[in-house]
């Protein structure tokens, strides 16, 4: 069965959504499409299909070229420049906001280690706790691109 | 969005890229802006923020002007 197997594109995708929270929640890492389509117990085309409609709608971020999730922002899929230890477990996250989004999203506490990305790459760890953060005195966030264009380069954003 | 050590590797970076309009965050705005942004992803009832909604958030964290606009 295709992705035409789907009657309701909108009960599917938010149920292969809610799986993938779940699947974060459970197991502490980002689902394979393969993990998703058992867990729904749909074909893989199907799937594929809802995956490509929720990052359309910029719910998450596919690996170009696949159907393979690369983040359900703030979760990274693999290994990133961003380490985030939260609610017991270690994390990845594309980028800065996401790594403190990753505590966020999981309502705890979070420390997150990084590097400064200008050239001298000197190692960062930045400690999330309640509304309190600690790092080193003058550790800054820059976004290189404005709001409106995030969603071009969400990756580099 | 990415992390330096100091506002000046901030602006050493963005000057090297041609990235004039970049800007920069403290990092207690940044836990506030993930907060409000990413709290309730792993809901079941989630949905994505409006852009009035995400105007309104920027805002509400003082984060205003035409950097922070979505239309």
């Amino acid at each position: 069965m295709g992705a035409a197997g789907v009657t309701d594109p909108t009960a599917f995708d938010r149920d292969v959504r809610v799986t993938i929270a779940e699947c974060i929640r459970e197991r502490g890492a980002v689902p394979s499409l393969a993990e998703v389509a058992d867990r729904v117990a749909a074909p893989a085309a199907d799937v594929a299909g809802s995956f490509e409609r929720l990052a359309a709608a910029r719910v998450m971020v596919l690996r170009p070229g696949t159907t393979e999730l690369l983040s359900f922002n703030p979760f990274a899929a693999g290994p990133t420049d961003f380490r985030v230890r939260s609610a017991g477990r270690e994390w990845t996250a594309l980028c800065a906001w996401d790594a403190f989004g990753v505590a966020a999203a999981l309502k705890d506490d979070g420390v997150v280690r990084g590097h400064c990305a200008d050239t001298c790459g000197v190692p960062l760890e930045v400690r999330l706790a309640g509304d309190a953060v600690g790092a080193l005195d003058g550790v800054v966030m820059q976004f290189a691109l404005p709001a409106r264009d995030w969603w071009k380069d969400i990756v580099f954003t | 969005m990415l992390l330096f050590r100091s506002e000046e590797h901030a602006r050493s970076w963005r000057d090297a890229r041609g990235f004039m309009g970049a800007r920069t965050l403290s990092l207690e705005t940044g836990w506030r802006l993930a907060r409000a942004w990413y709290a309730r992803k792993l809901e079941p009832d989630w949905r994505r923020h409006t852009i009035e909604e995400a105007e309104a958030l920027f805002a509400d964290l003082g984060l205003s002007g035409d950097f922070w606009r979505l239309r």
